[in-house]
Formats: C-alpha cells, sequence, structure tokens
C-alpha cells in the first residue's frame, strides 16, 4: 500500500490564486465572509482559512468560473489585497529583534510587517491594472483604466506617502522600492543590535520610514490610486492572513481599528481560535463588537448535516483529480453507506445502513449480551430481544437500536468475557468507513478530507476498482491518517505561542480524555448515551489549559460553543469540548457526541482500567478481510 | 552575511588523526567536554599545547572536568567568548584565523553561535575552518527526544534569513533526516512548505540508515522525488550539494533548513547559509539531542574552508 500522507493534500499557501480558484468550492462560510463589511475568520490548521482569503482577491475572482461565480464577483464590493503571513515570515521578523531593546524592537518589527502589506497593496494595485489573458467578461472583472500622467502622479504620491525614494514612477518601481526597503530594515536592524544602544530619534534617522502608521498608509495609498483611476467611492479589503504571527502591538492595532475603520478600507482578519490574539488587553471602550464593527465566520461545522454538504460540494469539484473514481460516481457510491450511524445531540439515529445490517447487529447484539451483564439487563428493560432486532424508523425501539448499534459494536469488539476485563483482539475499526463516516471525521476540514479522499483512493488498481471501496481499504488508510495526526500532535511545538506556553505535552492530555472515553465504553456498566465530551473545570491549571488550546489551534479538539472574545476564545474555562473524530481510530472511540464530563474527571487516574493496547498500525486489518489485490 | 567559502577540501578517517589530519595547530579550538570517548577523540590532538587557546563548551555547569579547564557554560556567552578570544588572544588582524571545531558532541545550539561568531570574525579577516566529526558507534534511537516545552525556530537570529518579498515567496523545506521518529515530520508539517526536499544519511554504520528510513517512512515515501541521499563523511559533497540546491531554491521561494541528523551535516547547513542570505537554518528548541556519551567509532571525517568576507558567492 502506498503511504499517502497528510502532507500530500491541498495547501493554498504555496498555490497561486488560479489554482486556488481552478478547484474552489464556495460554502456558506464564503459568503459570510465575502461581503461589504469587516469579518474575522476563525479556524484551527488545514480548515480552510488561506484559501478563502486568497478567493476574496482581484486575481482569484477573475480566474474562477464556477457556477456561483458571477454571483460573487457582482457582489463582492471591493478590491481584494491578499497580504500572505506564514509561520516563517513570523520568526523572521522576530529575530530582526534579537540584541534590540524593547521600543526598537516594536518599530523594526512594525516596519517590516507593514512594509510587507504595502507590497500587497501595490500588487492588488496592479492586479486592476492588468487584464487576463483570456478575453472572456470575467477576466474584466476590476479592470481599471488611467492614462500614465495619472498613474504618475499618484505614484508619486504614494512614494511620499510612504516614504520611497522609486527610481522609476510605476508600480514596479513602487515594488522594488518596498524590496529594497525589507533588506535595509535586515542590514539597519543587524546594526543597531552590534553597535550601542540607540535611542528612537536615532533609529528614526537611520531609518526615516520608521513607525508608518499601517492603517493610514493603506487607506491614503488607495485613495489616491482611486482618484487616478477615477474611482473615488472605490473600497478595499485587507485580507489579512494567519495575522496571529503579527507583532503583538500590530495585532492590536487592527482589531481595535474595526471599530472605527474607515468606509474605505475593510479588514478581513484570518486568526486561529486560541492565537495570542484572545488574550490581547483591550479596553471595553476600543473594543469593536460583534455585529455591529465585524461579523465572525468561524470555520468549523457544529452540525454535522452541513460538513456533509460542503464534503460531497468538495469531492465533486476536485473528482477529476482522483483519477481512479468513476467520474459519473457519487460519493456514496465509492465510499459506500456508514456502517453504523454517526449519533448528534439530536437524539435521532439517521442512517441508511440500519436496513442493511440487521443480521450483523443482531449478532453483535446478542454475543455481547452474553458476556455482559449490564447490557442484557440494559435490553431486558427496554423491551430490546437481540433475536428479532428491528431498526427501522416505525418499530418502537428502532431510534435507540440506531443509536446504540455503534457503541453496542466497539464494547462488543473490546471487551472481554470476564467483568472489567478487555477483550485481547484487533481494533475494531469499521466503523470509519463509508462516506458519512468520512465527513464526519474531516470536520469539514478540507485538507483533512482531500487528505483521506488521497490516502484510499490511491491505492485502487486504475481499472479494475471496485465501488463501494472495500471497508478494509477505507479503514486502513483512516487508521493510519489518523496516527499521522496524532504522531504530529506528539511533535507539536508548546512553546510557540506568545502567552500561551504549556509544559503539558499536547498529545499526552488528549491521550489521557481518549482512554477515559473509551474505558467509560467499554468497561464501565452499559449505558445509552456513554460520555464523549467534556467541560472544562474553572480551576483547570493554566498549563493543561494551554495544551488544550494548542489541540484546538491543531483542530484536535472541536468546542461546543461560540468563540466569547474577539475573534477566537480567551478561556476555555466552562466550555464543551469533544475530541476531533479524526481522532477515533486511534483513540477507539465511536463518532459521536454524547454527555459531558468535567474535564478534571477524565483526567484523573481510574484504578481500574487496564491501559489501551498499543497496537501496530499492519496489525489493524481485521483477519476475516481480505485485500481485493496482492 | 553574504560571505564566501572557498578552498574545500576534505579527509576521511579510518584510525585515530593525527595533528597533522586535522589541519595543524589551529588558533582557536572550540571543543565540548564531557565523559565519554567522543569528546576526547580530537580533542586530545590538543592537550597541554600552549599555543591553542581551546574554549570547551559545557552541556551543564555541574558536569565534572576532566582536566582543569575553563568551559564556557551558557550559550549566549560563547559568541562573546569566541570573537574575543580571537580579538585578544591571536596576533595579528589581517591574516587567517585557524579555527577547528568539533562538532561531533556540541549541542546545535552551541554550534549555531560558534558559527555565529566565526562569521562575524570573517567579516574583518579571514577563518580558515577546519570541522571535525567523530561518527558514533550505532545505538538505537530515544523515545523521549521531546521534552516537554519546545518551539520550532531559527537555530539563531544570524541563521534566520531574509528576503526582499516579505512573505510572498513561497516556502520550500530542506530537511535532513534524522532517526528521531516522528521529528521531522512534526516539524515540515509545522510550517506547512511548498516543497520538501529530503537528504538522507548514510554512513558506515548502516544500522543507522535502516532506522532514518523506518522512522520516517511518510516523508520520504511522499516525497519521492525529491529526496537524495548524502553520505555523512563526505562533508564537502554533501557542501556543493546543497548549496546548489539552496542557492536554487532561493532565486524563487524562501528556503528553510531543517538539519536533523548527524551534526556535521548541521554544521554544513550553517555554511551554506552563510552564503545564501535566503536560506534560514531551524531547529526544535529544547530538543534532547545529546548522544555525545555514545563510543565513538573508528571513522572520523575533518572538513576544511576558508571563510572570507566577500559578498561574491564562490
Amino acid at each position: 500500500m502506498s503511504n499517502v500522507t497528510f502532507l500530500d493534500p491541498f495547501n493554498a499557501k504555496a498555490m497561486t490564486f488560479r489554482e486556488v480558484a481552478a478547484t474552489f468550492v464556495p460554502s456558506s462560510k464564503f459568503a459570510e465572509l465575502a461581503g461589504k463589511w469587516n469579518a474575522l475568520l476563525i479556524g484551527p490548521r488545514g480548515s480552510g482559512k488561506t484559501t478563502l482569503m486568497k478567493m476574496l482577491s482581484v486575481e482569484a475572482l477573475r480566474a474562477w468560473s464556477g457556477v456561483e461565480a458571477t454571483s460573487y464577483r457582482d457582489g463582492v464590493g471591493y478590491t481584494g489585497i491578499y497580504v500572505p503571513s506564514d509561520i516563517a515570515w513570523g520568526e523572521m521578523v522576530k529575530s530582526l529583534s534579537a540584541n534590540l531593546n524593547e521600543s526598537a524592537t516594536n518599530f523594526v518589527s512594525a516596519s517590516a510587517f507593514v512594509t510587507n502589506v504595502l507590497q500587497s497593496v501595490v500588487m492588488a494595485m496592479q492586479s486592476r491594472l492588468i487584464s487576463g489573458d483570456v478575453q472572456e467578461e470575467r477576466t474584466q472583472y476590476r479592470v481599471a483604466t488611467c492614462s500614465p500622467q495619472q498613474l504618475e502622479f499618484a505614484i508619486a504620491e504614494i512614494a511620499e506617502l510612504w516614504r520611497l525614494t522609486t527610481r522609476s514612477l510605476s508600480l514596479r518601481g513602487l515594488a522594488n522600492a518596498l524590496g529594497l526597503r525589507l533588506l535595509d530594515i535586515k542590514r539597519q536592524s543587524n546594526l543597531i543590535a552590534a553597535g550601542a544602544p540607540l535611542s528612537s530619534d536615532d533609529i528614526s534617522n537611520r531609518m526615516p520610514y520608521i513607525g508608518l502608521p499601517l492603517v493610514e498608509s493603506v487607506s491614503g495609498a488607495v485613495e489616491l490610486f482611486d482618484q487616478a483611476i477615477g474611482d473615488s467611492g472605490g473600497v478595499w479589503a485587507l485580507l489579512l492572513d494567519e495575522f496571529e504571527v503579527a507583532p503583538e502591538h500590530l495585532q492590536a492595532e487592527v482589531l481595535t481599528g474595526l471599530r472605527a475603520s474607515s468606509r474605505k478600507v475593510l479588514f478581513k482578519v484570518a486568526l486561529a481560535p486560541c492565537g495570542p490574539h484572545t488574550l490581547l488587553d483591550i479596553s471595553d471602550a476600543t473594543r469593536p463588537t460583534r455585529e455591529n464593527d465585524y461579523k465572525q465566520v468561524e470555520l468549523w461545522y457544529a452540525n454535522k448535516d452541513d460538513a456533509e454538504v460542503f464534503c460531497t460540494q468538495l469531492f465533486e469539484s476536485r473528482k477529476k483529480k482522483w483519477t481512479s473514481v468513476p467520474q459519473s460516481s457519487s460519493a456514496e457510491d465509492v465510499f459506500g453507506v456508514s456502517g453504523y450511524a454517526i449519533v448528534d445531540e439530536s437524539g435521532e439515529a439517521p442512517s441508511k445502513a440500519s436496513y442493511g445490517r440487521g443480521e450483523l447487529w443482531r449478532h453483535e447484539f446478542a454475543q455481547l449480551a452474553e458476556k455482559d451483564r449490564s447490557f442484557k439487563l440494559f435490553l431486558q428493560e427496554k423491551g430490546i430481544d437481540p433475536q428479532a432486532l428491528d431498526p427501522s424508523p416505525y418499530a418502537p425501539n428502532g431510534n435507540t437500536i440506531r443509536k446504540i448499534a455503534p457503541v453496542v459494536a466497539f464494547r462488543n469488539a473490546y471487551k472481554g468475557k470476564a467483568e472489567g476485563k478487555r477483550r485481547g483482539r484487533k481494533p475494531f475499526n469499521s466503523a470509519y468507513g463509508g462516506w458519512a463516516a468520512i465527513c464526519a471525521m474531516s470536520e469539514g476540514n478540507p485538507r483533512w478530507l482531500i487528505g483521506m479522499i488521497n490516502g484510499i483512493t490511491a491505492n485502487l488498481p486504475k481499472d479494475s476498482a471496485r465501488f463501494p471501496v472495500s471497508v478494509t481499504v477505507q479503514q486502513y488508510q483512516l487508521a493510519a491518517l489518523s496516527h499521522a495526526f496524532a504522531e504530529i500532535l506528539q511533535t507539536a511545538a508548546t512553546g510557540q505561542l506568545r502567552g500561551l506556553n504549556t509544559n503539558e505535552p499536547v498529545f499526552t492530555t488528549l491521550q489521557k480524555i481518549g482512554k477515559y472515553f473509551h474505558n467509560r465504553l467499554v468497561l464501565d456498566k452499559f449505558v445509552e448515551d456513554p460520555p464523549m465530551s467534556f467541560t472544562v473545570d474553572d480551576d483547570v491549571p493554566e498549563n493543561i489549559e494551554n495544551a488544550l488550546r494548542i489541540a484546538v489551534n491543531h483542530g484536535a479538539l472541536v468546542c461546543y460553543e461560540s468563540p466569547d472574545s474577539l475573534g477566537g476564545y480567551s478561556s476555555l474555562k466552562g466550555k464543551r469540548f469533544r475530541l476531533a473524530y479524526f481522532l477515533a481510530p486511534e483513540f477507539k472511540l465511536p463518532l459521536r457526541k454524547s454527555k459531558s464530563v468535567s474535564l478534571n474527571t477524565a483526567l484523573a487516574e481510574r484504578e481500574l482500567p487496564p491501559p489501551l493496547e498499543q497496537m501496530p498500525l499492519q496489525e489493524m486489518l481485521p483477519s476475516q478481510e481480505v485485500l481485493p489485490w496482492g | 552575511m553574504g560571505l564566501a567559502i572557498s578552498n574545500l577540501s576534505q579527509r576521511v578517517l579510518a584510525v585515530a588523526p593525527s595533528l597533522e589530519e586535522v589541519g595543524g595547530k589551529p588558533d582557536i579550538a572550540v571543543l565540548s567536554v564531557g565523559q565519554g570517548r567522543r569528546h576526547t577523540f580530537f580533542s586530545r590532538l590538543f592537550d597541554g599545547d600552549a599555543n591553542v587557546r581551546v574554549l570547551t563548551c559545557q552541556k551543564a555547569p555541574n558536569t565534572k572536568l576532566p582536566k582543569a579547564v575553563s568551559p564556557i557554560s551558557t550559550v549566549p556567552s560563547i559568541f562573546d567568548c569566541v570573537t574575543a578570544a580571537a580579538r585578544e588572544g591571536v596576533p595579528g588582524t589581517t591574516n587567517a584565523l585557524k579555527f577547528f571545531v568539533d562538532v561531533s558532541c556540541l549541542p546545535r545550539t552551541t554550534i549555531a553561535h560558534v558559527f555565529a561568531a566565526v562569521a562575524a570574525i570573517a567579516q574583518a579577516r579571514p577563518v580558515d575552518l577546519n570541522l571535525a566529526y567523530s561518527l558514533a558507534v550505532y545505538a538505537p534511537s530515544p523515545t523521549d527526544w521531546a521534552s516537554a516545552n519546545r518551539s520550532i525556530c531559527p537555530v539563531h537570529p544570524q541563521f534566520s534569513g531574509w528576503t526582499s518579498e516579505g512573505a510572498s515567496a513561497p516556502l520550500d523545506v530542506v530537511v535532513g533526516l534524522g532517526y528521531e521518529k516522528g521529528k521531522a515530520l512534526g516539524a515540515v508539517e509545522y510550517l506547512e512548505p511548498r516543497h520538501r526536499w529530503i537528504y538522507v544519511p548514510e554512513s558506515p554504520e548502516d544500522k543507522y540508515l535502516s532506522e532514518v528510513r523506518n522512522h520516517n517512512k511518510d516523508l520520504i515515501n511522499s516525497n519521492q522525488g525529491r529526496t537524495s541521499h548524502y553520505q555523512v563523511l563526505s562533508p564537502v559533497d554533501t557542501y556543493f550539494n546543497l548549496r546548489s540546491l539552496v542557492e536554487g531554491i532561493a532565486r524563487e521561494a524562501r528556503p528553510v533548513l531543517l538539519p536533523f541528523g548527524p551534526k556535521l551535516f548541521f554544521a554544513i547547513n550553517l555554511l551554506v547559509a552563510m552564503t545564501v542570505d535566503e536560506a534560514a537554518v531551524w531547529h526544535v528548541n529544547g530538543e534532547s539531542d545529546d548522544y555525545g556519551e555514545r563510543r565513538p567509532s573508528r571513522h572520523s571525517a575533518i572538513m576544511s574552508c576558508t571563510v572570507g568576507g566577500s559578498v561574491l558567492r564562490t
């Protein structure tokens, strides 16, 4: 089997606007983000923030040929300025400040960041003046014209505003001068660090562009540009990607600026849900308010049905890239129907699979009833006869049967014959196959979904693959990807985020929680609804809370509540979480929202449970199933 | 930095080294101090020689020393100690400074500080650098290589890279694999690069290679077209190969080098970053990679070069 990893799928950061647009699927989240308002886009790694931000740029909107593209081009009433950023850039900027005092640090790092933003402004202006190479209506989107004299005049004014010396009065000249400025910032910071401490005035003399304000520099420049192209009422939007790596004081400036932002420049800011910005000390007087000053778009799906709609659209948009998949097939044709219901909190357990699984379920119900007294009692209380199971919606206990079926299957798979003991058998993974399960495990995260489908389809024979894909193949790949995600969490940086450091290994914390839920599912008295979520206690140690924050930023934990603060969660206390379904195979858990326990309870050592089996990946293939190829 | 590296040569030894084989008597020698034989594999060559300014770097201040030396025990002071030694202790201001570094057992942060100092010295006068590396006998990889509190970041501000394009240029990582399970994968995933270029170490200790492969199979398998092997004991060949790649990357992307694995490869990455301004060298801060107490094998390598202040890339 090939080892297609997490690393292979979609990484919008490295893609051109045209490449991003080629497979773009607009979700409801995109509509929430795209309007003519300030917006904070919150999501964990891989959740698609960069894709959405890039899609609001002129280049991407021009390249997009999807069915809804025209309405978005008509509706987006501003010029998007995509400002890239990433961890490496954040560290480069941070390194500038080594050996500088605090005020010099703020000046130097802000000036590097502002220069990066201004470079993006110039690129956006260039995109307005260049039309696409295909003479279609979409390629003329937001194309502007102006005379060379008007443009030169505007550029001369912009250069003065930005304190630039340009060799030519062209946008290229501005871009080159900004590139030279970045090199000068590096050179000057090295010189300052090597010499005697300097005052702010001394630094300003060496670097006259220092202290250039971000917002005014952008709004002033686009105003001049709009005058040149004859569009004085034009609106622009700064699309600030991965803004949590920006210097803290710039984050505060932009976030508080949402309150009093001009109509000329809007802000769309992408942030991690638990980034350092959630700890910024912003007074009530300057704190912008949700809906009045900005909209907040959260890139996760509380409702699994919404996620499934998005996943199905994404599958269809990228289907031609999966060459072994028949192009006329639906996702459910390819991956089949999930064997077990994915239970959400509504209490209902819809599953198209229910009726076809009757024989298997009867076997599992009967087998568990034989070795598990508490389950036998439960069946008696409910009046359910395992030999005559009827999971149909019309049967008196149909919903209960469908709802507990995955619990029964897990418990039967892992429970030993003696009370309180587990069975030494291979892991039970068949709960993870089928399209609904794949959608649930992806959490609507495009990178995860594409990674899972890549992994499964990469191993199919090109011309002779049978569909739906064998559950064995699906579970092997999904378990492998879940394990790869667990490995990445094991190496997660814990000392990286300002003010959010922890000595508590992130994965170890998650592992304790997962183990608790698994043991409740398998060892304790049978209940219809064993706990699968936790609520963070008020007395949670800071170390643990910060480890959980890092897990949330990685998408390893999903919060049931909306963020409580400007662009994220300022505190996790009192909030309810579950482990991401993507980790379910790793922790041997069903895909299930369920009752909550306190975090302290989940993390406390239990007396009885033996350790989870550490099963090598190659042993995860069930012995009774045979791969369809050699 | 824009430094020039020239006059490169290498010597591969299968016996205990002689003073001549390590490039003769240096002006300054930077050594590690510890109990194991790997620490003294090269340092014994300078025992009792008053003409060699020996700077010993100690991992922990309480380490029992084998002889009366005054080790540098805090990483930040290494830069100052090395530059001061060059300034004060060595006659002449324009002649080439003869510098010897045994990187075998030095922590990565220490090596980075030493190289940052060499780069600073080289701006004023050339440095004839001899890098020594004693290959350890294979021992299984540690399972607890990661400390609880760690970050993934540039190993030193001087090696953080820079570009006139800001964050607009894509990011490519060049990863030297080590044998710690999950370390390289975690670091690469963290950076979300456009391309991943993989360097797999080969050495006479062949069990090491099989463990490297086993512990990095996802990275290797998913980057078949961008994976190459290098000989740990052929540092000059590796230097040219790596520099060529990094210069190519720098034309269109920001190169971030993640040199896990042998310390000699790590040092070569620093040399490359001295010549390519855009390149950054990163590490996992807080990692435990102190394998200094491992037995030395009979194999070692010496790499010699001159580091000069020219901005020309030679």
